[in-house]
């Protein structure tokens, strides 16, 4: 599993992407999604505005469920994908 | 494309994209040309890779980068890996974090004969590569509050700009020493405190601590400005807050010296290019090949790729104008060299304006939707070119375009300088008189608003007219001699 990859509870899984500029987030993002099963959901924390949009971009492009994107504080945002 | 974390993690410190928006692209790739040097394979490679990813579409940048754009970010380990085999790295593009973090060292804008020019101080070229060796990839500087952008020049002309940057420098003689003067807090772009030209330092900076200054000051910055907001993370901010004392004296605490103090304002002739065909030190020549505007096809990269390769060593070199230089070509191959890049269509202009003219690619990053500024630009070029024609020699024009406030294109330092509006339908621009480097450095000011290109080059044709009637050596003569009343009047002579 990626280090940036960790499994909060059953079919949870939290990706860190603190410090990443482009491409990064929507990379590990998608790398992450290769590595969780079906159904499974993964949060991906980013401080990488551009990111906010491309992350559920490239989600929905590949079929999975985009839940939500949300600010958790300035200039941080957490975007929840369903993996379909 | 599978990456290991730890070249993810090393990548991540060297690579990234920058977001955009405009002419359907989102993502551009800006490929750091470290002293503006690269060579012919190095060039045909990047030709490669833009054709590959980026629609054979290439941009020689005003600090010497090359710019794709169409970069998708499925594709961009693939090119990482590419740039990693070749040596060069990118920009890190930290503005696209809203706090004031992630910012890097950029690009080190140089002089790109430097080693070659016969009329030069210094070859600055060992003490830019120290610096880029230190600084790219330095986790220790990818965490600055802003962006942090430095020049080092060696040439008389200061062609590298050094009081537009965080940190200048600049070469001068001193007592018989060849040393360096340093300007800070230079910027032209509008954040707090607003469009700056760089304040000088006031000492003199010896050979074997110029790298040592350099760190320093990057140092400075890292620890000291503002991680407030993003508005007031740049350097510029904390030289106003602090004043350019107190900047020399951590610097001095910094370094473990005292340093000599010497009076200047800065570089006294700034901002020229290295423009025509010139004699190097090495009896060979270089060529500089105005791109107008510093674009070019990855089709036309190539092939002037191969010209230096075929007349010269292969050299070539980013300059701070958008231009491409091709070295080391001996005398005799030169009119070989001028006629093949004639029939590629590539003129060798008889004025500095071709070479000086610069423009910003705000079609690109959607902070304008019309106008295309460097299109802009060349077409106000080639019109007082057809107007005037050879009496335009020796005027120092200086025409140059931008799209937004944060004035990429430079129109802040030119002595004609516009800004484009957002606009939908129109292309609009404010048109500026007045700005320069240098010697009684000071910013361009506003003369006409909202007007059509058109518009714009009707103005600014009566007012080069003028120039050439009143008989002023230089452009910046004529306007200085005038009122901005008078300067507007000009410029309308039309409607009288």
């Amino acid at each position: 599993m990626m280090n940036e990859l960790k499994q909060k509870e059953e079919g949870l899984y939290h990706l860190e992407a603190i410090g990443y500029s482009c491409p990064y987030p929507e990379l590990l993002a998608r790398q992450a999604l290769e590595e969780i099963n079906e159904g499974e959901v993964l949060h991906i924390e980013t401080d990488n505005k551009p990111s906010v949009e491309e992350v559920p971009e490239m989600a929905t492009e590949k079929g999975h469920q985009v839940i939500e994107v949300e600010q958790i504080e300035k200039g941080r945002w957490l975007i929840k994908i369903k993996k379909k | 494309m599978e990456i290991s974390p730890e070249k993810l993690a090393e990548f991540n410190s060297k690579y990234s994209l920058g977001r955009e928006e405009g002419r359907g692209s989102k993502h551009f790739l800006r490929i750091k040309v470290t002293e503006g040097a690269l060579t012919s394979q190095e060039a045909l490679k990047i030709a490669e890779i833009a054709e590959k990813y980026g629609k054979g579409h290439l941009e020689v940048t005003n600090t010497q980068s090359i710019q794709l754009h169409w970069i998708e970010s499925k594709n961009s380990i693939e090119i990482f890996k590419k740039l990693d085999e070749l040596g060069f790295t990118t920009d890190k593009c930290g503005q696209a974090h809203p706090q004031p973090k992630y910012g890097d060292v950029r690009n080190i804008c140089t002089c790109p004969v430097t080693g070659y020019d016969e009329d030069e101080l210094i070859n600055v070229r060992p003490f830019v590569k120290e610096m880029n060796n230190f600084f790219i990839g330095n986790e220790d500087f990818l965490d600055l509050p802003g962006k942090f952008k430095i020049s080092v020049s060696g040439c008389r002309n200061d062609c590298a700009r050094a009081q537009m940057w965080d940190l200048g420098l600049f070469a001068l003689k001193n007592e018989g020493k060849i040393g360096f003067g340093a300007v800070v807090g230079g910027s032209l772009g509008p954040s707090l405190p607003g469009p700056q030209v760089a304040k000088p330092l006031n000492v003199f900076i010896p050979q074997d601590l110029v790298f040592e200054a350099t760190k320093s000051m990057a140092k400075i910055h890292k620890k000291n400005s503002s991680r407030e907001s993003k508005a007031k993370a740049r350097f510029k901010w904390l030289v106003d807050k602090w004043g350019v004392e107190r900047v020399r004296e951590r610097l001095e605490d910094k370094i473990g010296k005292k340093l000599e103090r010497l009076n200047y304002q800065g570089p006294k002739i700034s901002d020229k290019e290295h423009s025509g065909v010139r004699k190097q030190k090495d009896g060979n020549y270089y060529l500089n090949l105005p791109l107008f505007g510093g674009k070019l096809s990855a089709e036309e990269f190539r092939s002037i790729s191969h010209l230096a390769q075929k007349h010269g060593s292969g050299e070539l070199r980013t300059t701070p104008y958008q231009n491409l230089i091709i070295l080391d070509t001996p005398q005799e191959k030169i009119k070989t060299l001028r006629d093949d890049l004639k029939s590629l269509g590539f003129k060798i202009p008889t004025t500095n304006l071709r070479w000086e003219g610069i423009g910003c690619s705000a079609e690109f990053c959607g902070k304008a939707i019309k106008p295309y500024p460097k299109e802009a630009m060349r077409k106000v070029i080639r019109h007082l070119e057809e107007e005037f024609g050879e009496a335009l020699k020796g005027l120092e024009i200086k025409v140059r375009a931008t799209g937004c406030p944060n004035d990429c294109g430079l129109r802040n330092i030119s002595n004609i300088g516009f800004l484009g509006k957002r606009m939908e339908d129109e292309e609009l621009y404010d048109l500026y008189l007045g700005g320069r480097l240098g010697e009684g450095a000071k910013f361009s000011y506003p003369i006409y608003k909202g007007l059509e290109l058109q518009e714009i080059k009707h103005r600014i044709t009566y007012l080069v007219e003028e120039a050439i009637k009143e008989g002023f050596g230089t452009f910046d003569e004529f306007l200085d001699s005038h009122s901005e009343e008078e300067l507007k009047k000009i410029g309308i002579k039309d409607d009288e």
